[in-house]
């Protein structure tokens, strides 16, 4: 187990220094002076930019500036934002948390509905049941996530709220009050998250569970008496979750695609809509903060999966 | 090993919704009658009529023919894309598959790291350092989509490898190159044929969702492109869906007929599939 | 008195070619407390027969007629619900794959008690308590209960299946190639302890198996099958007479007797979707007759409780 772990903690610090690399790699080799960019706020003057310049050790050589990039990084130093003159980390940290209290229920949801519609369809395979279950999976998962909400937008334009996380005023209120304006505005974007979800959810599960349900300690259960629900729930699915972790993992980055999209649409103040902003206004500090922390966010997800896979298999031994 | 291409039912329905978008694509002018770039200020936000069948925009441009004009971005950036996307993923599969040791091992630690970045943030984080252009569009999203194929023509590339036919013609002495060009590819090609049917989806699905974001080439009229006018010009308040479903509906359907033809040719290819 | 009884037993498989007649037109019984051993070549429908018998037929196949009476009830009439009471409880069935047969997400004491809770109205403790008293029986040490299936040897496996298929204490027992992918000395264990569990429970016991030698340590009877039909059903103390059998009994190696390679059975076992009219082993009999290929041949009593179907046995009266 612990060789284990320490083989998968190298990997995921070697994985996190080079998204680092690329990140510091991206912004300064790209054609128009990126550096520029990137420190020189046209709106600062000449006196602070000479500055901040030496303070990024950008009179240094490419290594030099590699090092103190390094270095800053782990200080929690990111830069500052050109647009709210504030730092990118605090920025960033501060939103990531409005981005989890979005993300997490839709995920959830979205998987416990994939799950159940995959595990219908598997079991009905071959029926009218599995076709309209496939053919309406098939759509969402075409469904582009920034076009489904502003759909749903145009449609309860009147019903629910579709913008933003709060209401205008909101902090007058009590607590509990809020938390349900918060819940009432989170109603479509998540809906909306969910449904762009679902359906990657629902083919991986139809086709584990087809898989599982051929094996022989299926027929074991069926020979001992037990009925289909009972095989289903007690033999096969346990079964079938188990790839259902790592394939949730590896396909994080469809999550976090989403996110930029939905958080986009409804303006949701999260890192997704901070990285729209950030685009749509050239805060250049700001984008490669929000990269650098969805990029590691969605490696720490992997390595967490890697993590807790042997928990729930208990054919994978670790040594 | 020869494949015969056999397309069931949805299979056919994707390839005709895709020729009649090829053929929209080349010829649009004899679809529509408007000049998709006319703008009329005195004709904005129109809802459907005879004169605009799907109505006007913000500037008062016809949208049916951003419509159908939109087709070749689309289709461009499609099979573009996915051409370089399969061609360096091809390559890279069979170098890893087929050579064991230190060149697999760093080629396939390249691929890892390709798919473990998450691809929206970097195509985004890519195209607004490179600037905005359908070409740079073409070039990140082909770019960021080989690692898949890689991966899946390696392991095809690994079974093939230890099959007794490989061995024989390393017995007759024949080079590595030929063995791979002449043996090891031929086998590859179906599933790679099919893959990057069902990546043309994938790709026009980040090129629209670039677009939207507000990376997409401003010159060029694309479904993405009017999307993000639509919802820049606030479409959504004037409720002009008019504006707003039919792109969408556009990029479904040519999403969704990809994804049918390669499901279809999948199973066509892979005689598995089909028995289950 | 008979515990099953099989009555002109056809099933079908529906394939892309036609109908496939796995089995069709079986007839036998099997008597309380007896044993009996089924052979055949692989393909010949032995395993339809024991999946037919608890009604677990793959959605491809179906019994298309006749019956098979257990304890005089006939389960070809009964449903689905009816037959899951008696699946595991009545009539248990262990299977050839003991590698795959186990889930490998369950422990083996939650697969061996799980059918305890099935059919009888034991607490979870109680079952637990009969699995640990099932498994030490099979001989495996009970501190194994808590243990996943990975961990242990094929032959290990095989014990644990049959401690699960025996611990509701069924009436019959069908074991389908029970010790085919173990090697010899763990099959000499497993069927000794199959002898010992049918004397202590006074079980009855259907042996599916491709191995003569397994018959002859373990069974009473023998019914050689060949294409879907029997061939011949004998006691086992008897002399095979049926040409099939006698080939069958030929091409295995006797360890007392002299040293010769074993030649086999020529040619292919038949085709089931459109079998001939006449006997099925006529095309690779080397005794056959005119009339073999135009008549099939009936099931005849032969001597006492020797039933063969051969014509030549009729025309020389044997």
């Amino acid at each position: 187990m612990r060789e284990y772990l320490i083989k998968r903690i190298i990997i995921i610090i070697l994985l996190i220094w080079t998204i680092v690399t690329v990140n510091f790699v991206l912004f300064r080799m790209i054609p128009g002076d990126p550096v520029r960019l990137l420190f020189f706020d046209p709106r600062i003057t000449a006196e602070a930019q000479k500055k901040l310049a030496s303070n990024f050790g950008l009179d240094k050589p490419l290594y030099g500036q590699y090092f103190i990039y390094l270095s800053n990084l782990v200080k929690g130093d990111w830069g500052k934002s050109f647009l709210y003159r504030e730092p990118v980390l605090g920025i960033v940290t501060k939103r990531l948390f409005n981005t989890l209290i979005l993300l997490v229920p839709a995920v959830l949801l979205a998987v416990i509905i994939g799950n159940l519609l995959g595990v219908i369809a598997a079991w009905k395979r071959g029926t009218k049941i599995d076709t309209s279950i496939l053919s309406f999976v098939l759509i969402c998962w075409s469904l582009p996530a920034f076009w489904l909400g502003i759909v749903l937008i145009i449609v309860f334009i009147n019903i629910f709220p579709i913008s933003g996380m709060t209401s205008v005023g909101s902090e007058y209120l009590s607590i509990f009050q809020q938390i349900k304006d918060v819940l009432y505005h989170m109603i479509l974007p998540l809906v909306t998250e969910s449904i762009v979800l679902v359906g990657e959810y629902t083919l991986i599960m139809r086709g584990t569970l087809s898989e599982v349900l051929t094996e022989d300690y299926i027929t074991t259960a069926k020979s001992k008496g037990f009925g289909d629900f009972y095989i289903l729930r007690n033999h096969a699915v346990p079964n079938a979750m188990l790839p259902m972790i790592t394939l949730i993992a590896i396909n994080f980055g469809l999550i976090v695609g989403g996110a930029i999209q939905v958080e986009t649409v409804f303006s949701w103040p999260g890192v997704g809509r901070l990285m729209y902003d950030s685009i749509m206004t050239r805060d250049y500090p700001v984008l490669q903060g929000t990269f650098l922390v969805v990029a590691i966010a969605v490696v720490l997800v992997n390595f967490m999966a890697d993590i807790l896979y042997p928990y729930f298999d208990p054919r994978v031994k670790l040594k | 090993m020869k494949f015969r291409i056999r397309l069931n039912i949805k299979g056919i329905i994707g390839l005709t919704i895709i020729l009649v978008e090829v053929f929209f694509a080349c010829f649009p002018s004899l679809i529509v009658f408007h000049n998709p770039h006319e703008m009329n200020y005195s004709a904005i936000f129109l809802g459907p009529s005879r004169e605009h069948l799907l109505g006007t925009d913000e500037v008062g441009r016809d949208i049916f023919s951003l419509l159908i004009f939109g087709t070749r971005a689309s289709l461009m950036v499609g099979f573009i894309a996915v051409g370089i996307s399969t061609t360096v993923g091809s390559i890279v599969g069979l170098l890893s598959g087929y050579y064991k040791g230190i060149i697999s091992e760093v080629l396939m630690r390249f691929t890892d790291l390709f798919l473990a970045i998450p691809r929206l943030p970097l195509m985004l984080v890519l195209v607004a350092l490179v600037g905005q252009s359908i070409w740079n569009i073409i070039i990140v999203i082909g770019l960021l989509l080989w690692s898949q194929v890689a991966r899946i023509v390696r392991s095809q590339t690994l079974s093939i490898r230890e099959k007794s036919f490989i061995e024989r013609g390393k017995a007759f002495g024949y080079s590595d190159f030929r063995i791979i060009i002449f043996h090891i590819l031929p086998n590859v090609l179906p599933l790679v044929f099919a893959n990057a049917i069902l990546l043309m989806g994938s790709a026009i699905y980040y090129e629209v969702t670039v677009s939207f974001l507000g990376l997409g080439d401003p010159t060029h009229i694309s479904w993405g492109m009017s999307l993000h006018y639509a919802f820049e010009s606030s479409a959504i308040l004037y409720r002009a869906y008019w504006y707003i479903i039919p792109p969408g509906v556009a990029i479904v359907i040519t999403v969704l007929a990809f994804t049918l033809i390669g499901n279809a040719l999948d199973e066509s290819f892979n005689p598995k599939l089909r028995e289950r | 008195m008979n515990i099953i009884n099989i009555r002109d037993l056809k099933v079908f498989y529906r394939t892309h070619k036609g109908k496939l007649r796995a089995i069709d037109g079986v007839k036998f019984s099997l008597n309380k407390g007896e044993s009996v051993g089924m052979v055949g070549e692989s393909g010949c429908g032995k395993t339809t027969l024991a999946l037919s018998i608890l009604k677990l037929l793959p959605p491809r196949g179906y019994i298309e007629d006749g019956n098979i009476f257990y304890k005089g009830e006939d389960l070809v009439q009964k449903s689905e619900r009816e037959m899951r009471k008696i699946r595991g409880n009545e009539i248990s069935i262990v299977f050839q794959g003991a590698m795959n047969s186990l889930n490998p997400v369950k422990t083996i004491g939650e697969q061996i008690s799980e059918g305890l809770l099935l059919h009888t109205n034991m607490s979870k403790v109680e079952a637990f308590d009969k699995a640990k008293e099932s498994l030490i029986s099979v001989g495996i040490s009970p501190d194994k209960l808590i243990e996943y299936p990975h961990e242990f040897s094929g032959g290990m496996k095989q014990r644990v299946m049959i401690a699960s298929a025996l611990v509701c204490d069924p009436q019959l027992l069908i074991a389908d190639e029970p010790v085919t992918a173990l090697d010899v000395m763990v099959q000499a264990q497993i069927l000794e302890l199959l002898n010992r569990l049918k004397q202590e429970k006074k079980l009855s016991l259907l042996l599916i198996t491709h191995d003569l030698s397994v018959v002859a340590e373990t069974c009473d009877k023998i019914v050689v099958v060949y294409g879907g039909k029997i061939l011949e059903y004998a006691n086992i103390e008897d002399s095979l007479l049926h040409p099939y059998s006698k080939e069958l009994f030929r091409s295995f190696p006797n360890i007392n007797g002299p040293r010769i390679l074993s030649k086999g059975i020529l040619g292919t076992p038949p085709n089931l979707i459109n079998p001939s009219r006449g006997c099925r082993f006529e095309p690779r009999c080397n005794q056959s007759l005119k009339i073999c290929v135009k008549e099939e041949p009936r099931l005849i009593e032969v001597c006492d409780q020797h039933f063969v179907a051969c014509h030549r046995l009729k025309t020389s009266g044997a």
